[in-house]
């Protein structure tokens, strides 16, 4: 209760500031100190941390998952969860080696169809949700065991490999010492927080999130916001799938659906609410750099990876926890 | 069991005090229930009625002081506990489970057992419906109690704490859904516990509920007890000064303009089975008020001239012209605003700011190529909280942290800044403080004299009688009768409410 009526305090002291990226840095102090110390923590635990290189490989590894995480965040405040995120990616990949090697099309003619199949799926699990009102978990998970299957009857349980030296670009490209997926996330976490915070249709996902009867009675066509966000959230899929075919130079079919745990971990880290109405996209970004580098660092002190996966299921509870406390009360 | 007199002090409670994070909610606080009285416990919102009974009923614990029940010290009292011992609250929040049976909410947790692990289900049923007549509820146990009514569900819920033989019920705001019939059966029951020893705190912000139905009135005012006196030496104007601590003008202020012409009406609305042929009109300046029974389908032809719920059958005309409404905002394009009975469950973002509550209607008028013209919608939220007096520090601040009164205010701000031509209010002072609820009032006032239409839903006589120019009433889902200022008395409209006078109607209703 009391922690509740801190954090009150301190999110309308925030408030008055005004909306700006700083304020939401403040806002999300706590997954920002979290950040700061692990890193520090691990300058001095490992010799490599603290180095261009690993800090660009980290931010490397964090893009895709930030580029998926930032759709799950659009879906997330709306109070709804989109399971098949990372399904999506992985069939998108897979959609983009297929359109590649076995078609032969051009890239960029790949590349906008490979966003266009995206959203299509989004699109899809949004109609579902708004319009046919199936519950999302149980829409989602459905489409996320049909794109998982479809992946493998595309490549025939194979990854395809070897794809057009100009598609490594998106995933392997590098600008000034940046590799390209990180110039990717960050133009669309910018252009993401901007729609969020600066747009009609951010403030009614909003809306939406936050009561959904109250929405609807203002005037606002609630089906049709969900299935926009769900979409949305399809399109970076697509864009996630792209980046990972790119960087993997292969459609894999086995990869995606791994995601989903550190998918809906990032933006809850980075102060998006289960309950829906509250969450951004810096939270977000600041969240999957957080999970990121405990990644890299569980990596670099040669944590074995099962030992990962337990390592990143007891983090995403502790951050959950403390939030279902403060909502009870 | 117990030794204590049964005509003596059922409850004392001393000195207590609670303080929440940078508020003193309790001060000091004493407070002594005689058994079998009914005690009315009055106060604006905020001075720590429902903190109290939260104490009493062992939902929060106290800083300081001493609680004495039934002739033991009780401390560190949890809300179980504090049943068994046979205090029985009844929320202003209904606690019932939605997805189960009357029988089975009444027995929650203590059902008949067959063979220890099964539910007896015959007896539960038996049982159910014995406490069910006791109370005079005439549903069946095995209903689920999303499907029951809210009146229904407080009866229900009253029953359980008859059930559990408690020796203390405590009311919080019983009333706020009831209509005046409702409110009398209540009142019955209320004086039938009060003759089988039964002690009950009432707390509610009808003043004249108290009147009726209470022996002696305690006032509390920021956390402090004022005074306690038995109710026939406090007069109602008293009553209201201490709660306030200032006298009140007069509690409906008088319109200067007369309404002018007629701007809004809707003819042969009907909805199956809930709505039947309701047709009226509304002038310029008009404050037309819906009176009726829950459940009389009042709401319903709210929702339904505002696209919130489908029509099968009926025209809506504005300034003449038909106009077609499929949705909220298809209504809100033409100019007309609805706030809703229930503002925290369908009329306020809770977890949002103030200014987002405020601009929620008007997005497309505030942005450019879509994106929000921040500036002017901070400059209109704060135009709107200055021009309706929202006291907050400021417009960021959220909605939820505000009082009744003042979230009502953001929510009439909301339909102000879309200018609608009319604003459809339902139950505009439900849960206010008597304070608030004159500025609400003349707010209702200012927007009519503004030239716009108003219509009122309200389950308060007092207030339909005291703010509406002309006065519908309903009776399931129909109009009964049409009453103008100078007719309408609480009389006449408890008698159409009630169906007892239907056939005079017919002809009047219909204007030529």
């Amino acid at each position: 209760m009391q922690q509740d009526e801190h954090a009150n305090k301190l999110s309308s002291r925030a408030m008055l500031l005004g909306r700006n990226t700083a304020l939401y840095m403040w806002r999300n102090q706590k997954a920002l100190l979290a950040l700061l110390l692990i890193a520090v923590v691990f300058t001095f635990l490992t010799e490599h941390f603290f180095t261009f290189h690993n800090l660009m490989n980290v931010a490397r590894q964090t893009s895709i998952y930030a580029l998926l995480a930032a759709g799950m965040t659009l879906v997330l405040t709306l109070g709804e969860i989109d399971l098949s995120v990372g399904a999506n990616a992985g069939f998108c990949g897979v959609v983009a080696a297929f359109l590649l090697k076995k078609v032969g099309i051009d890239v960029p003619v790949a590349f906008l169809l490979v966003l266009c199949v995206g959203g299509f799926v989004g699109l899809l699990n949004g109609f579902l949700v708004a319009k046919i009102r199936v519950p999302f978990f149980v829409a989602t998970l459905a489409t996320m065991s049909v794109l998982t299957g479809a992946s493998f009857l595309i490549t025939r349980g194979y990854p395809i490999s070897l794809l057009p030296k100009a598609w490594r670009l998106f995933g392997r490209g590098v600008l000034w010492g940046v590799p390209a997926p990180v110039i990717i996330m960050v133009i669309v976490f910018i252009v993401l927080q901007v729609l969020q915070s600066r747009t009609v249709l951010g403030r009614e996902i909003y809306a939406v999130g936050a009561n959904a009867r109250a929405a609807r009675l203002s005037g606002i066509n609630t089906d049709r916001i969900r299935i926009l966000a769900y979409a949305l959230c399809g399109v970076l899929a697509g864009l996630g799938g792209i980046v990972i075919s790119s960087r993997l130079d292969s459609g894999d079919p086995s990869v995606g659906p791994a995601f989903l745990l550190t998918l809906i971990a990032a933006p809850i880290l980075g102060g998006t609410k289960l309950s829906g109405g509250e969450g951004t996209m810096v939270g977000t970004l600041i969240g999957a750099l957080v999970l990121g580098v405990i990644n890299n660092a569980m990596s670099l002190m040669n944590l074995n990876t099962y030992w990962q996966d337990v390592a990143r299921g007891l983090i995403v509870l502790a951050i959950v926890v403390p939030q279902i406390g403060r909502r009870r009360s | 069991m117990s030794v204590a007199d049964p005509h003596g002090v059922l409850l004392t409670v001393r000195g207590i005090t609670k303080r929440f994070p940078g508020v003193l909610a309790l001060d000091q606080v004493d407070l002594d229930l005689e058994r079998g009285e009914v005690h009315a416990l009055v106060g604006e919102n905020g001075a720590g009625k429902s903190t109290l009974i939260k104490i009493i009923g062992g939902v929060v614990r106290s800083d300081e002081g001493t609680i004495e029940f039934d002739g033991k010290a009780v401390s560190h009292l949890d809300p179980h506990g504090a049943q068994k011992l046979g205090i029985s609250i009844i929320h202003q929040e209904c606690e019932l489970a939605p997805t189960l049976s009357v029988a089975e909410n009444l027995f929650l947790g203590r059902q008949p057992r067959w063979l220890k692990w099964f539910v007896d289900r015959r007896q539960l049923h038996r049982e159910a419906r014995s406490w069910l007549d006791q109370v005079g509820a005439r549903f069946s146990t095995k209903v689920l109690v999303s499907d029951l009514a809210i009146s229904e569900r407080r009866l229900l819920e009253l029953a359980r704490a008859i059930s559990m033989h408690a020796k203390l019920v405590i009311m919080d705001e019983p009333t706020t859904v009831f209509s005046d019939e409702e409110v009398q059966h209540l009142f019955r029951l209320v004086r039938e516990l009060r003759a089988r020893g039964v002690t009950t705190l009432y707390i509610s912000h009808r003043l004249e509920e108290t009147f009726s139905i209470a022996d002696r009135v305690t006032v509390l005012r920021d956390g402090q007890h004022i005074t306690t006196c038995p109710i026939d030496q406090a007069s109602e104007d008293q009553l209201v000064r201490w709660m306030v601590g200032r006298p009140l003008e007069r509690i409906f202020p008088r319109r200067s303009t007369a309404p002018r012409e007629e701007a809004f009406s809707v003819s042969g609305l009907t909805r199956r089975g809930v709505i039947e042929d309701v047709t009226f009109s509304v002038k310029k300046g008009e404050i037309l008020g819906l009176a009726g029974l829950v459940g009389a389908g009042r709401t319903e032809v709210a929702d339904a001239i505002f696209g919130a719920s489908k029509l099968d059958r009926g025209e809506i005309c504005l300034e003449g012209k038909p106009i077609r409404i499929d949705a909220p905002s298809d209504a809100i394009r033409h100019g007309i605003g609805y706030i809703t009975a229930d503002r925290k469950l369908d009329g306020l973002l809770l977890i949002k700011s103030i200014k987002e509550n405020i601009s929620l209607a008007s997005l497309r008028n505030l942005s450019r190529f879509s994106f929000i013209k921040w500036r002017t919608e901070k400059a209109e939220s704060r135009r709107y909280k200055d021009l309706l007096q929202i006291k907050t520090p400021s417009i960021q601040q959220l909605t939820v942290n505000l009082s009744g009164g003042n979230q009502q205010k953001v929510v009439f701000a909301r339909w102000l800044l879309v200018h609608a031509k009319v604003l459809i209010l339902d139950e505009p002072t439900v849960g206010i403080d008597v304070g608030a609820k004159q500025e609400i009032y003349r707010l209702i006032n200012d927007i009519a004299e503004d030239g716009r239409c108003v219509i009122m839903i309200s389950s308060e006589l007092p207030e339909l009688l005291g703010m509406c120019d002309r006065i519908l009433v309903m009776h399931r889902g129909r109009v009964t009768r049409e009453l103008s200022r100078d007719e309408a008395t609480q009389e006449e409209i408890l008698y159409y409410s009630a169906g007892l006078r239907e056939t005079a109607s017919k002809t009047t209703t219909r204007e030529t």
